[in-house]
Formats: C-alpha cells, sequence, structure tokens
C-alpha cells in the first residue's frame, strides 16, 4: 500500500478510529497496529508476510535466549544465529541474482562458463529497513545495551509499524520498543505536527518528485543526451530523490505522531552541507547511523590508526552502496562517497592539527604570524585573515561537496557501469536541444517550493519553523500544499523510490 | 486539525469565480501530447490564414508529410489541421467547418489522408472527442467520470489545470518525441513551424510490432463520410488518399486492399480526386511504427504527395474549377 494513494486513504481513516477506539488498552493497541501493518504490508503481497513474520520471531527468540545466557561463546552463537537468519534472507532475497550473475562474469573472464541458477526472485518490499531494524535490536541485546522485550505483540508492532515498515527511518529498538509498551498521550501539539509533516511529506512525493521524474528519465538516456541535460537532468534527480525519500520519512513521523509515537528525524536539509561528512550527517540519518555503530566501530572504526580508518570507512560505504542495491553502480556511489568521507576526514584532521598549531613548522617558520600573542584566539585570527572571508570559504566547500554529491547522484541513477561511463562522456559535448528552457523552466517551477522551504529552515535553524507561526497563517499554507497535492494527485500512484531497496 | 480545509474551500471558489468573471487566461490545456496536438490544431482552426489547401487526417497525416516542403512543390499557400486516428470523421468535419468560418472563401482545396488502421474504428475514443469538440464549441471538457471527476470539477482543479498550469508548466513528451520535441510547449512551437505536421523521432522495430493488418471499412464510415463531405462548400475539391504500411507487417494482398478500400471509401466521400497511386506499404526502414512514417519516409512520401497532386492537377486544366 503506498501512502499516495487512495486505498490508504481509506486504510488511514479506519484504522485511526479503531486506534482511537483502543487507545486506552495496551495489548489492544499494539495488536491494532500489527494487524493494521501486516494489512499494510500484505496489500502489496500478501506472501511475503511470513517473512516479515519469520524476521521478527527469530530476533524476538535469540533476544530472550542471549538474554538467558551467560557464557560468551554460546551468546556468539546466538547472534549468528540471528546474523545467519537475517542476512541469509537478505542476501537471497535480494543478492542471489546479483553474485550469481557477478560470478558467471568473472568465471567468463577466466574463460570458464557457468550458468547460475535463474530463480526469478521477487524483491520483499522493505526487506533491506525491517532486517537492519530487527538486527539493531539482537546486537543491542546482545551487546547489553538493551533488555530483550517478554512481549511479542509489543516487539511484532515494533518490527512491523507500518508508517516506517517498507522505507524508514530504521528505528532502534530503544528508542521504539520502550514506546509500543507504553500507552501513549496524543496531544492536540501532536496532531498538529504530525498534519504538518504528512502535508509537507505529500507535497515533497506528490508535487515535486512525481514532477521531476520525468525530467530525470528524459535527461538519463546514455547517448543521447548532451552535458547540459545529463547535467539539469542530474539536479533534477537529486531534488526528486530528496524530495521521495524525505518526503516519506516526513510522513512515516506524521503519522506516527498522530498516534502517539516519536520516530526518528531522517533527514537534516542535506543539500546544505558543505563537505561529504557533514552531508551524511544530514541524509539518510538513520541508515548512516546504523552503518556506524553496528559497522564502521566494530571494524575498529577510527580506532585503529589512519590506514585501517580509511579501510573500515571504505568498506562501510561499499556496504551502504550495495544495500541500496544488487547492483555495481551503487557499489560505485558508495566507494565514491567512502573516498569522499576519506579525502574530507583527512583534509579536516589536517586543518585541525594545522588550528590547534598556527605554526606546525615551529614559531621560527613564521615569526610575524597574527595571533603569536593570543593562541586562544588563533583560530578566529586565522580564518579572518586568510586569503578568504570565512563566508566565501563556505560558499566554496558547499559548491564543492555539492558537484561531489550529484556526480554521486548520477551514479547512483545510471541503470549500469556502462550508463555512468556514457552520461560522463555527455558533460564533453555542450550543445543544447532547443527545449533546454522549457526543461530548466519545469525544474525551476517544482523546485523552487521545495528550495524555499530549505532556505527558511536553515535561516530560523528549524525543521519545524512553519510550526511556529500562528494557528490560521500555518493553516493557509496547509491548505495551499493539500490543494497543489489534489492537483497533482494521480488515480494511479507512483511507487516510493526507496521501495525498491 | 480542520482549519486547512478553509483555504482549500477558499481557492476552489476562487477558481470558478476567476473562471467565471474571466479573470483567467483562456484554456489552453496541454497537458500531454495528445491534447497538446488537439488543442493546438483547435486553435488553429478557428484563426485567420491564408492557406488555400488544407490537409485532414489522423495521426499519419500528422507525421507522414512535411507541408513546408508540399508548399513549395505545390506552389500553393497549404496548412494541415491532421490530429489523431482517435477522433472520428465528424470531428474532423468541425475542424473544417470552424477553419471555413475563420477562413471565408479561400479555400480551394482538401486533402484528406487516413492510415487504413483509421478507418476500420468503429467508434473514436469518447475522451479524445469530447475533448476536441470541446475546444472547437466552447464547451467544457471531459474529465474522469464519477467521483473524482465530480470531485475535481468542485474543487476548481480542472480551472487550474487547463488555465493556469499548462502555461507556467511545460510537461514532457513520451518515448523518442521527448529528445526530439522536448515538452508539449515546444510541440507547439513545432506544429507552427511545421505549419501543422511533425516528424515521428521513433524508429520502426519490426518485432515489437503489434496489431493485425486485416484492415476494412468500419460500417459507421459510409454515413460519417456524407457528413463530413458536407462540411465544405460545393466548389471546394476534394481530395483523398491513404497512408503506406511497412512492408513486413502487412499481409502479401496489402495493395489490392489497400486500393479497394480507397475506391470505396472514395465513392462513400465523394471525392474529386482519389490518390490511387500513392504507395500502400514502404520498406521497414521508413518508418517509426506501423501507421507512422519516420523523417526519411515522411520526406519520400510528401514528395510522391506533391507528385500525384501535381498530376491531378495537370489533369484538371481543362476543369479550372478543380485546378489545385
Amino acid at each position: 500500500m503506498l501512502f499516495n494513494s487512495n486505498v490508504f486513504l481509506q486504510f488511514f481513516a479506519a484504522f485511526i478510529l479503531l486506534f482511537f477506539l483502543v487507545r486506552r488498552s495496551l495489548t489492544a493497541r499494539n495488536w491494532l497496529i500489527v494487524a493494521g501493518s501486516y494489512l499494510f504490508y500484505g496489500w502489496w503481497d500478501y506472501r511475503f508476510l511470513s517473512l516479515l513474520f519469520l524476521s521478527s520471531l527469530l530476533d524476538f527468540w535469540v533476544g530472550l535466549r542471549l538474554e538467558g545466557t551467560v557464557s560468551e561463546s554460546r551468546r556468539r552463537i546466538w547472534l549468528m544465529a540471528s546474523l545467519t537468519g537475517n542476512l541469509g534472507m537478505l542476501g537471497f532475497f535480494k543478492y542471489y541474482g546479483f553474485f550469481a550473475e557477478s560470478l558467471a562474469a568473472l568465471m567468463e573472464g577466466w574463460g570458464m562458463r557457468i550458468s547460475p541458477m535463474a530463480l526469478n526472485i521477487v524483491l520483499p518490499v522493505g526487506i533491506s529497513f525491517y532486517t537492519f531494524q530487527t538486527l539493531s535490536y539482537t546486537l543491542d541485546v546482545y551487546r547489553r545495551q538493551l533488555k530483550p522485550t517478554r512481549n511479542l505483540v509489543s516487539f511484532l508492532a515494533y518490527v512491523s509499524f507500518f508508517p516506517q515498515l517498507v522505507a524508514g527511518p530504521i528505528e532502534r529498538a530503544s528508542h521504539l520498543l520502550p514506546q509500543m509498551e507504553q500507552t501513549r498521550v496524543i496531544t492536540r501539539a501532536m496532531l498538529e505536527e504530525g498534519l504538518w509533516l504528512v502535508l509537507w511529506g505529500m507535497f515533497k512525493k506528490v508535487v515535486v518528485a512525481d514532477n521531476l521524474a520525468p525530467l530525470v528519465d528524459l535527461a538519463y538516456r546514455p547517448g543521447e543526451s548532451t552535458g547540459p541535460v545529463v547535467l539539469l537532468g542530474t539536479v533534477a534527480f537529486g531534488l526528486q530523490i530528496y524530495g521521495d525519500f524525505s518526503g516519506y520519512s516526513d510522513i512515516a513521523r506524521g503519522l506516527a505522531l498522530m498516534f502517539g509515537f516519536d520516530i526518528m528525524v531522517n533527514f537534516n536539509l542535506p543539500y546544505l552541507a558543505t563537505n561529504i561528512r557533514d552531508f551524511w550527517h544530514r541524509w539518510h540519518i538513520s541508515l548512516s547511523t546504523w552503518l556506524r555503530d553496528y559497522l564502521y566501530r566494530p571494524l575498529g572504526g577510527n580506532r585503529r590508526g589512519p590506514g585501517r580508518t580509511g579501510i573500515n570507512l571504505l568498506a562501510t560505504m561499499l556496504l551502504g552502496g550495495l544495500w541500496h542495491g544488487a547492483s555495481w553502480h551503487f557499489v560505485v556511489w558508495g566507494a565514491w562517497h567512502g573516498l569522499g568521507l576519506l579525502i574530507c576526514r583527512v583534509w579536516i584532521q589536517r586543518r585541525e592539527s594545522r588550528l590547534r598549531d598556527p605554526f606546525p613548522h615551529g614559531i621560527a617558520g613564521n615569526p610575524q604570524r597574527p595571533g603569536f600573542h593570543a593562541p586562544g584566539l588563533a583560530f578566529e585570527n586565522t580564518e579572518k585573515e586568510g586569503r578568504f572571508p570565512n563566508r566565501l570559504k563556505t560558499i566554496f566547500s558547499w559548491v564543492l561537496t555539492m558537484i561531489f554529491v550529484f556526480y554521486g547522484w548520477l551514479l547512483f541513477r545510471a541503470g549500469s557501469m556502462s550508463e555512468v561511463a556514457s552520461l560522463t562522456l555527455a558533460f564533453g559535448d555542450w550543445r543544447c536541444p532547443d527545449w533546454l528552457w522549457s526543461y530548466a523552466m519545469r525544474l525551476a517551477v517544482v523546485a523552487l517550493p521545495l528550495v524555499l522551504m530549505q532556505i527558511w529552515q536553515a535561516r530560523t535553524a528549524d525543521l519545524l519553523a512553519p510550526m511556529r507561526w500562528s494557528v490560521w497563517t500555518r493553516s493557509i499554507l496547509e491548505g495551499v500544499l493539500l490543494w497543489a497535492i489534489l492537483v497533482f494527485w494521480e488515480q494511479e500512484s507512483t511507487a516510493f523510490i526507496y521501495f525498491q531497496f | 486539525m480542520l482549519l486547512p480545509l478553509l483555504p482549500v474551500v477558499f481557492i476552489a471558489l476562487a477558481m470558478h469565480g476567476g473562471q467565471t468573471l474571466g479573470w483567467f487566461p483562456a484554456r489552453w490545456p496541454i497537458l500531454d501530447m495528445d491534447r497538446a496536438v488537439l488543442t493546438y490544431q483547435a486553435e488553429v482552426a478557428r484563426m485567420p490564414n491564408s492557406a488555400e489547401v488544407l490537409l485532414l487526417g489522423d495521426s499519419s497525416c500528422l507525421t507522414g508529410l512535411s507541408v513546408p516542403d508540399l508548399e513549395k512543390n505545390l506552389g500553393l499557400k497549404a496548412l494541415s489541421l491532421a490530429t489523431l486516428s482517435y477522433v472520428d470523421l465528424q470531428a474532423h468535419g468541425m475542424m473544417l467547418s470552424r477553419w471555413i468560418e475563420a477562413n471565408p472563401g479561400k479555400l480551394r482545396t482538401v486533402i484528406l489522408l487516413m492510415h487504413p488502421e483509421a478507418l476500420r474504428r468503429e467508434e473514436p475514443s469518447a475522451f479524445h472527442q469530447r475533448f476536441l469538440e470541446g475546444l472547437l464549441t466552447s464547451q467544457p471538457l471531459p474529465k474522469p467520470e464519477g467521483f473524482r471527476g465530480r470531485w475535481e470539477r468542485m474543487m476548481g482543479l480542472d480551472v487550474f489545470r487547463d488555465r493556469i498550469l499548462a502555461r507556467i508548466l511545460p510537461f514532457p513528451l513520451p518515448s523518442q518525441y521527448g529528445p526530439r520535441y522536448g515538452f508539449t510547449v515546444d510541440l507547439c512551437r513545432r506544429l507552427w513551424e511545421g505549419q501543422g505536421s511533425l516528424a515521428d523521432p521513433n524508429l520502426y522495430d519490426r518485432d515489437s510490432a503489434s496489431g493485425n493488418a486485416e484492415y476494412r471499412l468500419a460500417k459507421v464510415l459510409e454515413r460519417a463520410s456524407a457528413g463530413f463531405r458536407a462540411q465544405a462548400p460545393a466548389q471546394v475539391r476534394w481530395v483523398i488518399g491513404l497512408t503506406p504500411s511497412p512492408a513486413s507487417f502487412v499481409q502479401p494482398d496489402h495493395p489490392a486492399r489497400h486500393r479497394a478500400l480507397l475506391t470505396t471509401w472514395a465513392q462513400w466521400l465523394k471525392a474529386d480526386v482519389t490518390l490511387t497511386n500513392l504507395p500502400a506499404i514502404l520498406p521497414d526502414v521508413l518508418f517509426a511504427s506501423t501507421t507512422h512514417l519516420n523523417a526519411t519516409g515522411r520526406d519520400l512520401f510528401t514528395r510522391l504527395l506533391a507528385r500525384e497532386l501535381g498530376a491531378h492537377s495537370d489533369e484538371s486544366a481543362s476543369h479550372p474549377r478543380q485546378g489545385l
């Protein structure tokens, strides 16, 4: 079931009515969440409900076993059971075809012809999201950071909670599970904030992302498009995927809030990042923090020297890329960002060491340097009196970061590595088709509301800036958003991009 | 929680009020390719024009010839009001009568070109037919049926889409039309440059071609032809022809069938000239689809059509009324 479909509106109306009726009974409420969420998921394909249920059951059981086991080696076995079960399912459904084909291609390169068994496996919607969500529970229990729940219904509700089931945010058990085990108070403020988030998220999806999609399709025609078209198309895709995915996350947060649940912020103005590290602090936060806590740090993080840190970063981002899809261009996209993070890390470390010691080559190296007499102000002085003022440096960093991020989107959106090459080569051809103005016009008209909102949110340093307005003023804005959504509401809903992951 | 509904109601009222009071620009619903073609041609049909030769027909006529090239060959001002096979002869007749109203006494020749595929259609597409008729008669345009349609009308969404949105937001064209022509607004500009004609940028793929080539004349065509013929003054010369099909798509007896269809239809229409020497089939490489020629095919067909028309013009030299 898609949020932007007529059937979801009917489902939501029925669900909220029932939720209101059972809100005082914790057990009934959680049963309702499980039933509603399974209906929501099964609407797409009921056969995969068993997978969702099995995955939940496995981690619920492993959690209990981990609690009751003292021996570390036995605990490790239970953890392995969970990892094998969850990653096995994910690997089979998502990566079997990819690895089988890649192996066949590799063997063919060595002169051996093998025919991998073609299984035509259907990828269960949201499997990457709920697998990571259940794994985080087991890993936290294993690390003794979380006490396992003994309530199966609460756990099933935590894993399957429909607002965030198929495209995140990937919630941590330590955050959402306790909420499932408490009766929730729903205040007027929560309803108002929830409504705003749902409307703004829906606007980003239905009005912005869905109207940018045909622009991207038009530009991403390898071998046919020229530089200006690929450039604008890549900008369009960057905005489309942001509108689509952050729109989903906002709707998820808004719906959850209307039921009294708080789920995490997944995006924090990512296109205002001034370096790649900053970007990953703002983009798909639930995944980047998951990868940091459950992959990068267990690999050693930055504790084992610069060389190992680099390897850990690259490995984490490669797997992060592969998490998005079973294709080499996603791996390359992950590697691209891994490399960016690595360069960023080295650069920041050098800058910080320079700022800590304004004269890295000794005082003799630069005896006339300002700030010499006031080491505490060294940062301020050197920044102000550098060749460029701070503002220019920030703009320059932002432009560089965006070039990096948006070229990454080209890697992400291209269908294959040959398409990546072809689209990249298009930048050598700067002929403009005579419809380029129309292209730019549509891009500008559609993206303008999103850009303006980002600027407003950044200037006020408040993601919920419109909530600070008076009720009447905010209602006018919400009404306009709602009307715009109605204008572009399609009979045939367009799926969210991240559903395929 | 319900406060946001107030501005929605207000905007809906403003849309209806603005339309009633004439505050908004005229309708220009070029929201996709089909609607762009129909809207543009309906608009041109109501504009003054110096053309003496008018082409009418389905999309095989729209994309099958270059009007500027034809004009050069004929030495006469020409214009195409060809649209789509989804609309029937009655709608083409309405286009013709609107054009005659806007340009009284100018028309000398009507050339009607259709693909055999369009002639076997028993019923037009209700949406396209009502859409074109609505544009030509300034009546409301068709909306989705049922609750959705009523809801959209009530909320004034159609007013916004047809009068404002389509003017500020270009809509991308499908398939190869996208890279070639870009957006609906660019398509209209190209139609203007091509005097109502376009080239189909797609390439015919024999393996993925679908449909059957057992062409015949629909029963409703006989009566529709008589009604269509009555739309133009008696002194106007009527020329009819059929556009070609890909050689590999049709059956071996297609040329004979093609000629028989054309002859019968010409009788129903009481055509002055029947273009029987136009090719029934052409090599696949000249096609964009089973009914559309590609740019190369279009150039060839334009030359063949001009030659045919020239030949008939010579034949009728002794009948000045019927000269092209």
